[in-house]
């Protein structure tokens, strides 16, 4: 286990580490969704929630059953995720249904894009690769929703003053947003002197 | 082995753990019916299982119009839901003015029922329902119009500018039908038969459908719906403008009008060219019935070197040049969106109030 505070990690995993700038995952509900500021604020939220509990819990899962004991099931980390993810976006989808209908209403038609963000199990598969602790994965986790959540607002911002810029016709669309992200993971570069994980 | 046979073991488990979570999930959290719905504080329909509001009131004969088939894009199915308070979805904003969506409007489709509600449905809907109907005759009037003329049960009765809706065979939709609204062009007056004029849009779902329909073929209709009433006062003027298609409700007006026949009325149409006006005989015909009507066919394409000797330009320009209000008036103006919006300001202009203007675009 590394010895890095979790404090580090989530500071990194917001800017550093971004998920989404720096490894390029959860790219097509980034493009999808960064059209308007309040879709990326309602899956914005949505992923950070998300990614939170699914590292927390498959921390546990990878550390209590995938490879306890004698075991040595790390194999079916990447499926065990993958079915975790999306069974814990479906019963969260259930519970936001009956107890809280206006954070559904808000929420709902996010939370099953979530299922197929790559960048959820993303988070997930590099806590095992790292050896992240449990609170250093809840941070890990945290951390990413951030700041994947901080880049699709960046971006849903640039791409309103796209809309009255004279983008060529070739690239508007996907092209000139793909251009901009691009531009986005260089200036993010300039973080990487601060913190340092991995 | 032993170790391929508990890692298949493990990961099983795991998988059966998760589904069995889903389902204990379902079980606790998601709500289980039967839900009363409540309309108007009077009729009370069971819900059995959570679905879309518009879909369980189809289902106990109540037949609010859609022609989307629920997917919150034509605007129609808007009922008051009193019980629970709930917020518009995004889409719903585009179709509920703000002092609607304060009294709490929704679009039926957009609802899921997983409770009691409460909600308030317009009369005229309730009175809705579904019958048969036979092709009698689908004549084509114009390049892309045909006249269909449909015989319907004596007792299904409808107002001079009310709609049907026409269900329509879609296999692609989960219900296998979809619903398209049509104004009825006949006169109310005549009992058991109905008629339509048809608009073909290529690539549509229910024009082509419908112009390729024979006599003898049956059609299954929901309606009336629609608050257009025309005003029994003799001596409120009728205004009716049409633009292309939109001259088939205002058809049925005229038909029920001449039975108040100290009525003053004008009419107006606009048509692109000559080749797009039809039952222009109609028109002649009910002149000379009442010469104190008057009869204004416009054409905005027409080429420059024809015989056409009747106004030329957009329709709009030729009511605010040649029709001054007098007096009380109603209006009825059927068309499309950019007409109806210049025939506003026209109106506007002219002092005719808000609240005697009937409009329908399409």
């Amino acid at each position: 286990m590394s010895g890095i505070s979790p404090w580090t990690i989530l500071l990194a995993a917001i800017l550093t580490n971004n998920i989404l700038l720096s490894h390029y995952l959860g790219m097509c509900s980034f493009i999808a969704l960064s059209r308007r500021i309040d879709t990326a604020v309602g899956m914005g939220l949505a992923v950070t929630f998300v990614s939170t509990a699914t590292t927390g819990l498959n921390w546990v899962i990878y550390h209590t059953m995938l490879t306890s004991h004698h075991m040595q099931l790390e194999v079916f980390a990447l499926i065990v995720f993958i079915a975790v993810i999306a069974a814990f976006v479906q019963v969260v989808e259930m519970a936001l249904e009956r107890f809280s209908p206006r954070l559904f209403q808000a929420m709902g038609i996010y939370l099953p894009l979530i299922t197929v963000n790559c960048a959820i199990l993303g988070v997930s598969l590099f806590m095992v690769i790292r050896n992240y602790g449990f609170l250093q994965s809840l941070a890990y986790g945290f951390g990413s929703g951030l700041g994947w959540m901080l880049a699709i607002l960046l971006m849903a911002g640039i791409r309103r003053r796209l809309r009255f810029s004279d983008v060529p016709q070739g690239l508007s669309g996907v092209g000139i947003t793909l251009v901009v992200t691009g531009i986005m993971a260089m200036a993010f570069m300039a973080f990487s002197g601060m913190v340092h994980i991995q | 082995m032993t170790t391929l046979l508990i890692s298949l073991a493990v990961f099983l488990i795991l998988i059966e753990l998760l589904v069995a979570g889903i389902f204990l999930a379902r079980r606790f959290l998601q709500s289980s019916g039967p839900f009363p719905i409540v309309i108007n504080d009077e009729k009370t329909v069971e819900a059995a299982e959570p679905d879309k509001l518009l879909s369980h009131l189809y289902a106990a004969g109540i037949f609010i119009p859609s022609s989307c088939g629920g997917r919150g894009t034509c605007g129609l199915c808007r009922v008051q839901v009193k019980k629970p308070q709930s917020t518009c979805t995004a889409l719903e904003e585009e179709h509920l003015s703000a002092r609607e969506r304060a009294e709490g409007y929704r679009l039926s489709c957009m609802v899921r029922v997983n409770g009691p509600m409460h909600i308030r449905v317009p009369e005229d809907i309730l009175g809705a329902r579904e019958v048969r109907a036979i092709v009698e005759s689908n004549t084509p009037v114009t390049a892309d119009i045909v006249h269909m003329a449909l015989s319907i049960p004596e007792d299904f009765r409808f107002e001079a500018g009310q709609y049907v809706q026409i269900r329509i065979p879609a296999p692609e939709s989960p219900r296998g039908f979809e619903f398209r609204a049509y104004s009825v062009a006949s006169d109310p007056g005549v009992p058991g038969r109905l008629e339509l004029a048809i608009r073909k849009i290529p690539g549509g779902l229910g024009s082509p459908w419908l112009h390729a329909r024979k006599p003898g073929d049956e059609l299954f209709l929901t309606g009336p719906y629609g608050e257009w009433r025309l005003s029994p006062d003799p001596y409120c003027e009728l205004l009716l403008v049409s633009g292309g298609v939109g001259i088939t409700p205002l058809r049925a007006i005229l038909h029920a009008a001449a039975r108040t026949p100290a009525k003053r009325v004008h009419f107006y149409h606009g048509a692109r060219t000559r080749e797009d006006l039809f039952w222009t005989d109609e028109w002649k015909a009910l002149q000379e019935r009442f010469p104190h009507w008057r009869f204004t066919l416009a054409l905005s394409h027409e080429p420059d070197g024809s015989d056409w000797d009747g106004p030329r330009g957009f329709v709009h320009e030729v009511v605010d040049a040649t029709w001054e209000p007098s007096g009380a008036v109603q209006v009825f103006l059927c068309g499309p969106p950019a007409m109806m919006e210049a025939l506003q300001r026209v109106l506007d202009e002219k002092g005719v109030s808000p609240a005697d203007i009937y409009a329908d675009a399409f």
